[in-house]
């Protein structure tokens, strides 16, 4: 057979089989990738995550630090139905009925805490709280010993149960296999890398017999660039069935030793209910899970955030009520935004920089300001990937010529669950006219007017009261407000046109709160639609001039098409700024 | 490389209309088409490191689509076997201008895949990155972990056995050779 028979051939095969993908498939294959690489993104983020090991999380709420690095690894090993290696190993031990972890911090209070793989459900109880998560139904249920109300809510937080399993599965894996991991801090997602800080300076894998029960005890230690002592840790593993029953990491707190040590056992049978982990049948039950026209506002305003579009958005703050030569003496920031992560720019003057002209009446702004960036250095003030927020630090640093120049000196990783606002929202385009209404908290008592007597026209009202003590404002404004009011437009997909913080004094008088009071003025749409705020008036932001209110105006700029490349959303790292 | 979504870019982003392609012309029901993606992700995402690190990532992730869609061919023409004549999953609509001639492009389509079905898996694996994804013979040994000349024979010998059903559609442009 000779080349032109074999092609004449193929041409036959390729006609029998045409490659016309009917659009409905093509929808849903293209559906498939587009989760395929989301999951590899969230691998991505999953190394990416920092671990909290020593200090005690502030949202302890099923007796593990909030670790979602494991649970996003897990989530593609168990949506991928993974059969072989690691995942199926992994798979095996984490096939227990239930999952009981008992901790003991260094101060020596104590948190338990259940967790079902199979049913997903959780519970935990610690000194100040009780907490019963139904992951199926993404329902939480809230003790509060304090005001004796159990609160039920919207959301789980699902970074919680990840830790629990990646840490047990990962040492099934290592014991299973009966070698130290090549890669520790790799292979040890519950860690997670703690961006650099984290360096393993010995691990060893050993069998013991204790009271004729053979034992792995596999030990780490590991040093942490902000921590003075290495940290020890003793994973204990069951060497017949392979499940972890210890973790001990131990260092040293204000120079003083201390330990924190969990222990795991696996019982047949955990809570089916908040009430089986202490929680009286008496307590009155407060339900906050949106419903009716709260719960089209909470997914309505959601879904705008979640929504919006790639950009790079350039934010001006220029105050109005003064004589004020703003376009020198105001410095624009930059916001970046791609899928789930985002981006927000500090600039710095470049040194013996020329003071711009006014822009003419009619000038492209957008433009001018994009322009004006060039007379600025910037350096990544905060990047957020997913759940974690890396927030850096500059600081002036003297040569030894004796100049100075600005370094960035530092990065802070932290973790936050449920959805995240990033620190300057209120001049994000998304975000200003999207704030965060408390619908859904647990201390947060919302109400709707749909006919306001005042506010902007056209729009309901959202007034939420705050019902806890806890950070409350002060009188500097810092804090939760005693009540948020919000107007919303119905005709612009909900979006808040004016947003109002209150407090109250003792005698219940409302008063409001300095620079409390945000109005959009003028708002677009997005390529795929969604409406955005472009110029946003924080009135009497707490300036005044003769006597006079001065309000702050943000202005924003956004370009959809700007070229946002992956690394620019890359941890920020110690280092000169350029 | 670094970074997963990065490498997601390099490596799948600019072979994802192939790869879709690729499972339709195989399973040719949404299905099944679904059900082959999802295997050759699954197996894409096991073997990631493979990938990442392999000299033509394209062509073996290529190889993994379609051998996620042989094995969905053979599993559902084993059950029609089982089960009796009627392929229930089969493409309910004919969309064609003229049915007459819709129909014997899926008899052949039918057909064709059938005797796809019956050839060993290294033959259609072979034939299928050959004829359908145009890959030169090395990038297809170097995805099959075997030398250029024997996926070159595996191909050979794979277009034999269909030119076999091609002959009855168009004997006068197929039947010259012999296989």
């Amino acid at each position: 057979m000779n080349a032109h028979d074999d092609r004449t051939i193929d041409e036959q095969i390729r006609a029998s089989l045409p490659d016309t993908v009917p659009p409905l498939v093509e929808q849903r294959l293209r559906l498939q990738l587009s989760d395929f690489r989301s999951r590899l993104t969230a691998l991505d983020r999953a190394n990416d995550r920092p671990a909290r090991l020593w200090a005690p999380p502030r949202r302890w709420k099923i007796g593990l630090v909030a670790a979602t690095a494991a649970l996003a690894l897990f989530a593609i090993n168990l949506a991928l139905r993974p059969s072989l290696g690691f995942a199926e190993v992994a798979a095996a031990v984490l096939r227990q009925p239930w999952i009981h972890v008992r901790t003991v911090f260094a101060d020596k209070h104590v948190v338990e805490g259940w967790y079902s793989p199979g049913k997903d459900l959780a519970a935990s109880v610690s000194p100040d709280s009780i907490q019963f998560q139904d992951y199926r139904v993404n329902l939480n249920y809230s003790y509060d010993p304090a005001k004796r109300t159990l609160y039920r809510l919207p959301e789980c937080r699902p970074a919680e149960r990840g830790f629990i399993e990646s840490m047990i599965a990962v040492l099934g894996v290592i014991a299973q296999k009966e070698h130290v991991p090549g890669k520790p801090l790799e292979e040890l997602t519950f860690l997670g890398r703690y961006w650099g800080q984290m360096k393993v300076l010995d691990q060893q894998l050993e069998k013991v017999t204790e009271n004729g029960q053979p034992w792995l005890d596999y030990r780490l230690t590991v040093s942490r660039s902000d921590l003075p002592d290495p940290l020890q840790m003793l994973f204990r593993v069951d060497a017949k069935a392979r499940l972890l029953r210890l973790c001990r990491v131990t260092g040293r707190e204000k120079g003083q030793p201390a330990t924190c040590e969990m222990q795991f056992d696996y019982p047949q049978t955990g809570p089916a209910d908040i009430y089986a982990v202490g929680v009286p049948r008496s307590a009155p039950l407060v339900d906050r899970v949106p419903a009716g026209d709260l719960k089209r506002i909470f997914d309505s305003l959601r879904a705008g955030r979640e929504r919006m579009d790639n950009y790079r958005a350039i934010c001006v703050d220029i105050a109005e009520g003064i004589d004020n030569d703003w376009w020198t003496n105001e410095t624009p920031r930059l916001f970046y935004r791609k899928g789930d992560r985002f981006r927000s720019d500090g600039v710095i003057a470049r040194p013996g920089d020329a003071a711009p002209s006014k822009p003419a009446a009619d000038a492209d702004m957008g433009k001018w300001w994009h322009n004006r960036l060039a007379s600025f250095r910037c350096y990544p003030h905060t990047v957020i990937r997913g759940s974690t927020t890396y927030h850096s630090r500059v600081a002036p640093v003297t040569d030894p010529d004796g100049s100075q120049h600005v370094d960035l000196v530092s990065v802070d990783p932290s973790e936050s669950s449920g959805e995240i606002f990033p620190a300057e929202y209120s001049m994000m385009p998304e975000f200003g006219c999207r704030p965060p209404t408390g619908i859904g908290g647990q201390d947060s008592e919302p109400v709707i007017n749909l006919h306001p007597a005042d506010g902007p026209k056209g729009c309901i009202l959202l007034s939420v009261r705050y019902t806890s003590q806890r950070d409350r404002i002060n009188g500097k404004g810092i804090g939760i407000p005693d009540e948020s009011r919000f107007w919303l437009d119905p005709a612009r997909d909900d979006i808040v046109l004016r947003w109002d913080i209150l407090h109250f004094d003792a005698s219940g008088k409302e008063t409001p709160v300095a620079g409390g009071s945000y109005t959009v003025e003028e708002t677009a749409r997005s390529p795929q639609g969604v409406w955005y705020a472009t110029k946003i008036r924080r009135k009497n932001a707490g300036r005044t001039a003769g006597g006079k209110a001065i309000d702050d105006v943000y202005h924003l700029y956004v370009d959809f098409d700007a070229d946002l490349p992956d690394k620019l959303f890359d941890p920020p790292r110690p280092g000169r700024i350029q | 490389m670094n970074g997963s979504s990065t490498a997601y870019e390099q490596i799948i982003g600019p072979l994802e209309n192939r790869m879709i392609r690729t499972v339709w012309r195989i399973t040719r029901n949404r299905q099944d088409a679904e059900d082959a993606l999802q295997n050759a992700l699954l197996a894409v995402w096991k073997r990631w490191d493979r990938v990442v690190r392999h000299r033509t990532p394209s062509a073996l992730v290529l190889k993994m689509c379609v051998d996620a869609a042989y094995d969905v061919l053979r599993q559902r023409l084993r059950t029609r076997r089982k089960v009796g004549g009627i392929d229930s999953r089969a493409e309910p609509i004919d969309n064609t201008p003229d049915p007459p001639d819709g129909l014997a492009a899926r008899e052949r389509s039918a057909e064709m895949l059938e005797a796809i079905q019956g050839l060993s898996r290294r033959q259609a694996t072979a034939l299928l990155l050959r004829v359908f994804e145009d890959l030169p013979y090395e990038e297809i040994a170097t995805a099959m972990g075997c030398s250029a000349a024997t996926a070159r024979k595996h191909v050979e010998r794979g277009r034999a056995r269909l030119q076999i059903v091609l002959a009855r559609y168009e004997p006068s442009r197929i039947a010259r050779s012999s296989p």
